[in-house]
């Protein structure tokens, strides 16, 4: 019955549904791009575990467009569920059906991604999702073009990076399978390349770390997350960071405490500089990071733990694609009805938006993990891997990078809510969301509840102990896990009163720094932390590389765009004899480009270099 | 019928058909674009026909001009008994060539679609225009050294006199340039098959390479080391290099691509260059073989330097592409960039430190990247030209904002974008991939470095054109005379003669023969894309030549 | 050495004659004088083949035009006939080449009024 199912892979589906939108009046479009979306949840609910499609690709036998397994499954059936929201979601934001149809294919990709059975097939849907996902980030325009340039040019780096560690995993004779990661240390015709043994997997952990947002490749995603449609932002939040993570676990399924350490620091960094924004996007973006960092502490713990890190990690992805989604809409419905976009502007809310309040409110539980939400499951999970009494192994200083993560996570939250639905008065009429909007954050929010209560969490736990996880390092069974037990509510109960307590303490020192600082103090971590103490020296080269980073992509686009100034000016240094006549040239009064640039070689030249280039063959040659 | 005297006809008919438009122009006017259609068909279908000998039947035809006579046979040389050298001219259609008849005959009939309207008109442009198709199956077909040189001068003559077709004299200047530049690099190549000549006796390409190898009794060992040889290498791949446009030797071609007519800048940025590189491949590989350049020292310098050449125009090529204002020279100097992947790759092949997987990787890279390259690059240059046919529209700031008038050919120029940068489903990504991939595994890890940053380049300066189209809506950017006035041109008329005198002569309104012409490269440049395996399972032949050092590809049963 | 330079003198003339052909390319912004070292650089290529044609000395005989009488020996020494052929291709390749070329600096001239290269790019930056 359901293997009809596995006839045509899911992404394909959705591609199809991408050029529906495009070209359809934008009602029926939607539809259809909902009905596609649902097609990909009912494959990961129902098409049975296996493999299908599998063909010779580029060269490499054994590509296999589809496989299912339970992984997958998790991973799938969030992407169907949320995207199905989104899509309502979009609908009824007025998001121009271009921008839909351009989601549908950044769905349809990430889903190739997560359906791929070996790593050919993946690094080409990774490529794709790269440049599906700032179409749609560019295709909102103004301000979001020159961040979308800038996520571009990010994720052309990550791309090329881990494409090439495929590469060079596959040519060293790693396996096309994705089972075993890229884990080259042991293929021995590597050592012959001379160089580390380790390089794909370094350069596999830069790339796949560009889309995760690890510490110091981060910056594309609060520079870019804030800018687009509202209803483009819930798309991007949910699907790059979280496929980013799957992968990572695919890539690294042993784990390792450097990603561990790593994703700690996350944690913690990025509920700092969450606590720190006022832009509301911005402060989600921030979240994602530290969000991420949890799934990237669990993967690092199978190192330490076993698998309950790793199963931590998938389960948490599955959990914060709802939460955060669910976040980004509410958000988006504020932004969508006051245009207003800084949160201290905002106030008092709750009694004109009630909805957008409630769904906020499910969404900020979930996040926070309070029970019985999913975010108290998963995030449950990951500290119980860090923790060094539940299971064998774990590590003290990620179990409390990621307690104060767990704590900032509260922190800014209630800012955010207070501030934006609790905090004063919003004179002026606001009406609440749509009723497409309400719709779709309430689906979700009724999913984020539904996944943390006893007896349905079991479930989608079960997927993300199952097969496509095992290590075989420790066996692990659903009732292994009791997230109810009194010591995690213990735990839950603690983290909640500190925050309380904490909130009204910090409040005031927020709203200095949150005012007195403008957006560049902030988004440079090395002013910021200039006067701090040693380990956050890290932080700071950090700081520095990724300016110098974003410093040269600017220069490279200003190149790009002024050529000829750019010329005049690279030259204008030159002694007089050599330098080209275009460097003498004067400015336009307006300001504007010099005339003509004037780089060509006259045939006497070129004739010369002919000669010149057979003289120097010719040498090679004696 | 006797599929051996096809490679004959597919050379002789076009060239024989470049006479009927002038001597019916005689006659009647406006007759030379229907003769070109009736003469292309023709050859596309022996094209096909010739294809399917080679691809499906998996044969190697061979064609002796001059009759029986001529050709190989089995005789006494000498004191030796021996099979000897071949008599004559022989043209091979084997798997290498099959793939570049096929993309000539392809190109030329769209190319013909495209200048239907855009011009330029008049019999003897066809006259050229059939000679220039001819001279390039000629190229593609010829198993002779010196017939080669001959061809390529036939397809340096017309493409200059056709470069000179614009209507502004700057073309004049391009078309000098590049005849004078052109000339100097087919000279060097002819000195270096006279050095081959004098050093083994023989033209042919085959014999030429068993002599080389020493394989004849009357040769003592090979000839690999002899300074002649190695010399000989030096002037031909200099000479192939410059018709290919290889940093530094690239600077006419910039001039000429972005001054000639719209119709021809499409026709020779797709042939005319990868002819050329198809000639060095061809040369490098069946002639001197991997077994040259591992068996000296100096061989193997020379053929870094050449590797150095090439990632040179690489990465220069590109910076220069994103430097340039007018849409056509940006596209120009990408083609630098691009070839210079393609030769990267020719060498990669040879290289001494390349294995086979390598070998055969570069191999597929090379091939599917020259057809990749020129169905994608001549399905920009086509949508520039649309562009400026329709909406005026000559460089990058032109452009702006022009998605929302020209939904069809901006997202054309997206796809074939794309393809250039070689984003997967297209199949520039595949050409790029196997050219990658024998870079790895070859071990030559600055040249994969420059792979990779070529991909990033790519992406400066297409996206900044992807930008301009799409999210720039500036006011003043559009000229106002800019309307497209394309609605129902009264068709095929002189209408254009009276009227404007534009930056390059005539400009035409846009044609559904171009939109057709675009239309097919972006469809062909994704279907493509999705058949790697086919692509590689027809390339497999030449790879195995390579990899056996066999001066003949063979037939794949 | 001398030995070289008397016996085979004319592969150096060759040599002199291409460098001096490039030269002229090269270093004369007059358009026509390039076209004209672009045919002195072909013809030092035609001399050069003809040069490989030729036969010296072989079995004590001088090497004959290539004219074969019906009772001629086998391998009697006659300068070799390919390349004699290939360069008469060669010189009618050239000879279209220079056509092409004078063509097209015959319209150059018409619209610009200068053969000099350097003139030229002066008048065309002004476009």
């Amino acid at each position: 019955m359901s293997e009809f199912l596995t006839v045509v892979p899911p992404s394909v589906v959705l591609l199809a549904a991408a050029f529906a939108v495009a070209f359809l009046p934008r009602l029926s479009g939607h539809v259809i791009g909902a009905a596609s979306t649902l097609w990909l949840l009912a494959v990961a609910l129902f098409a049975p575990e296996g493999t299908y499609w599998e063909i010779e690709f580029l060269g490499f036998a054994g590509a296999v467009f589809m496989e299912v397994d339970s992984l997958t499954q998790l991973m799938g059936i969030a992407a169907g569920l949320l995207a199905t929201a989104a899509v309502v979601y979009a609908y009824s934001s007025d998001a121009p059906k271009v921008m839909t149809a351009f989601a549908l294919s950044y769905v349809a990709s990430t889903t190739g991604v997560i359906f791929s059975g070996d790593w050919l097939t993946l690094i080409v849907w990774w490529e794709l999702m790269a440049v599906t996902s700032t179409l749609l980030v560019w295709h909102h325009g103004g301000d979001a073009i020159r961040a979308g340039y800038r996520y571009a040019i990010a994720h052309g780096i990550g791309g090329s990076l881990f494409l090439f560690a495929v590469i060079w995993h596959l040519a060293a004779g790693g396996g096309m399978t994705l089972a075993g990661g890229i884990e080259v240390g042991t293929v021995a015709p590597l050592s012959d390349l001379g160089i580390g043994a380790d390089m794909p997997a370094i350069l596999a952990a830069l790339g796949i770390g560009v889309n995760c947002g690890f510490i110091g490749l981060h910056t594309w995603l609060p520079d870019t997350y804030p800018r687009p449609h509202i209803a483009a932002s819930v798309f991007l939040s949910v699907f790059t960071t979280k496929t980013g993570a799957y992968v990572l676990l695919q890539a690294f399924p042993e784990g390792g405490m450097l990603l561990a350490y790593l994703g700690g620091a996350m944690a913690v960094y990025g509920v700092i500089f969450a606590l720190l924004q006022h832009d509301m996007r911005a402060l989600l973006s921030y979240h994602i990071m530290a969000q991420v960092g949890y799934m990237t502490a669990g993967i690092g713990l199978i190192a330490a733990s076993g698998d309950i890190g790793g199963a931590g990690a998938v389960m948490h992805a599955f959990n914060n694609i709802l939460f955060k989604a669910l976040l980004f809409m509410a958000v988006g419905v504020v932004i969508y009805r006051t245009g207003i976009e800084d949160l201290y502007e905002l106030g008092g809310l709750w009694r004109k938006m009630p909805l957008t309040a409630a769904a906020f409110a499910l969404g900020a539980l979930a996040i926070t993990a309070v029970p019985p939400f999913n975010g108290f499951i998963s995030k449950g999970m990951i500290l119980d891997a860090a923790d060094t009494g539940y299971f064998a192994g774990g590590n003290e200083i990620v179990y409390w990078m990621l307690f104060i993560g767990a704590i900032g996570t509260f922190l800014s939250f209630i800012k955010l809510g207070f501030y934006v639905f609790l905090h004063g008065e919003y004179d002026g009429m606001v009406k609440d969301a749509t009723f497409g909007q309400s719709a779709a954050m309430f689906s979700v929010g009724a999913a984020c509840l539904a996944v943390g209560i006893p007896g349905i969490w079991q479930t989608f736990a079960g997927y993300a102990v199952g097969e496509g996880l095992a290590t075989g390092a420790i066996d692990l069974a659903v009732t292994d896990l009791d997230p109810y037990s009194v010591g995690h509510l213990m735990d839950a109960a603690i983290l909640l009163t500190i925050s309380v307590i904490s909130f009204p303490v910090i409040r005031r020192l927020l709203y200095k720094i949150g005012h007195v600082s403008d957006m560049n103090v902030i988004l440079n971590p090395a002013t910021f932390y200039s006067g701090k103490a040693g380990v956050l020296a890290v932080t700071e080269s950090f700081g520095a590389i990724d300016r110098a980073g974003i410093r040269f992509v600017r220069f490279c686009y200003w190149v790009g765009s002024n050529p000829v100034t750019a010329a005049q000016q690279g030259t204008g240094w030159l002694p007089g004899s050599v330098r080209p006549a275009f460097a003498d040239e004067e400015h336009s009064p307006d300001g504007g480009e010099v005339s003509r640039l004037y780089l060509r070689a006259g045939i006497g030249m070129t004739v010369l270099l002919v000669g010149i280039v057979l003289t120097v063959l010719l040498a090679l040659s004696l | 019928m006797n599929e051996s005297l096809l490679p004959g006809f597919i050379i002789a008919i076009p060239i024989l058909g470049a006479t009927l438009p002038l001597a019916l122009g005689l006659f009647r006017q406006q007759v030379g674009w229907a003769v070109a259609a009736v003469v292309l068909a023709l050859e596309t279908a022996i094209a096909t026909v010739l294809a399917y000998f080679i691809y499906v039947d998996g044969q190697r035809v061979v064609h002796a001009l001059g009759g029986e006579n001529y050709g190989r046979r089995e005789g006494a040389a000498g004191g030796y008994e021996s099979e000897s050298f071949a008599v004559g001219i022989e043209l091979v259609a084997d798997a290498l060539s099959g793939a570049m008849i096929l993309l000539i005959a392809t190109v030329a009939l769209l190319v013909l679609a495209f200048s239907r309207r855009s011009g330029p008109r008049g019999n003897a442009f066809y006259s050229g225009y059939l000679l220039l198709t001819g001279g390039l199956m000629g190229v593609a077909m010829t198993g002779d050294l010196f017939n080669l040189f001959v061809f390529l001068e036939i397809v340096g003559l017309a493409t200059y006199a056709m470069v000179a077709s614009g209507r502004h004299a700057s073309a004049a200047v391009a078309a000098l340039k590049y005849l004078i530049i052109g000339t100097a690099g087919a000279s060097l190549y002819l000195v270096g098959v006279g050095y081959l000549y004098v050093q083994t006796g023989t033209l042919n390409m085959v014999d030429v390479s068993n002599s080389l190898a020493g394989n004849p009794e009357w040769i003592d060992g090979p000839l690999y080391g002899d300074p002649l040889t190695l010399g000989a290498f030096a002037f031909i791949a200099v000479g192939l290099a410059t018709k290919a446009a290889i940093y530094p030797l690239h600077t006419w071609q910039p001039d000429a691509y972005a001054e000639s007519p719209d119709s021809v800048t499409i026709y020779i940025s797709a042939l005319v260059s990868t002819l050329s590189a198809y000639a060095l491949a061809r040369i490098t590989w069946n002639v001197f073989t991997p077994e040259f350049f591992a068996a000296t020292a100096n061989a193997e310098w020379m053929l870094n330097g050449l590797l150095v050449l090439a990632g040179l125009s690489v990465l220069v090529g590109s910076a220069l592409a994103a430097m340039q204002r007018r849409v056509k020279r940006m596209f120009a100097y990408s083609s630098v960039a691009q070839f210079g992947l393609i030769v990267i790759a020719i060498g990669v092949a040879v290289h001494p430190e390349a294995g086979e997987t390598a070998t055969q990787f570069a191999v597929y890279g090379v091939v599917i990247h020259l057809l990749a390259h020129a169905i994608i690059k001549g399905g920009l240059f086509a949508s520039a030209g649309a562009f400026r046919a329709g909406n005026h529209a000559t460089t990058v700031s032109d452009y702006a904002g022009l998605a929302k008038r020209r939904p069809f050919l901006s997202a054309a120029v997206a796809v074939l974008g794309f393809g250039i940068i070689g984003v997967p489903p297209t199949v520039g990504f595949i050409g790029k991939w196997y050219i990658g991939v024998g870079a790895v595994q070859a071990g030559l890890w600055a040249v994969v470095f420059v792979i990779f940053a070529s991909t990033l380049l790519t992406l400066v300066y297409i996206a900044r054109i992807l930008e301009k189209l799409y999210f720039d809506y500036q006011p003043e950017d559009a000229p106002p005379h800019a309307e497209a006035s394309d609605a129902i041109a009264t068709d095929g008329g002189n209408a254009d003669e009276t009227t404007q005198s534009g930056f390059l002569g005539t400009t035409p309104s846009l044609s559904v023969g171009m939109l057709a012409v675009v239309a097919i490269a972006t469809l062909l440049s994704v279907v493509l894309g999705f058949m790697g395996s086919e692509l590689t399972d027809a390339v497999q032949p030449i790879a195995d030549a390579v990899i056996e050092n066999s001066p003949e590809v063979g037939s794949n049963d | 050495m001398i030995e070289i330079l008397t016996s085979r003198y004319t592969y150096l003339l060759f040599a002199i004659l291409l460098v001096i052909g490039l030269y002229m390319v090269v270093a004369s912004s007059n358009l026509v004088k390039k076209v004209i070292g672009l045919n002195l650089f072909q013809t030092a290529i035609f001399l050069f083949f003809v040069t490989t044609a030729y036969v010296a000395e072989s079995g004590g005989e001088q090497g004959m035009a290539s004219i074969i009488p019906q009772d001629a020996q086998a391998y009697d020494p006659y300068a070799s006939p390919l390349p004699h052929v290939i360069v008469l291709t060669a010189i009618v390749v050239g000879v279209a080449l220079t056509a092409v070329a004078l063509a097209l600096i015959v319209r150059i001239y018409s619209e610009y009024g200068t053969l000099d290269e350097s003139t030229l790019r002066e008048v065309r930056a002004d476009e």
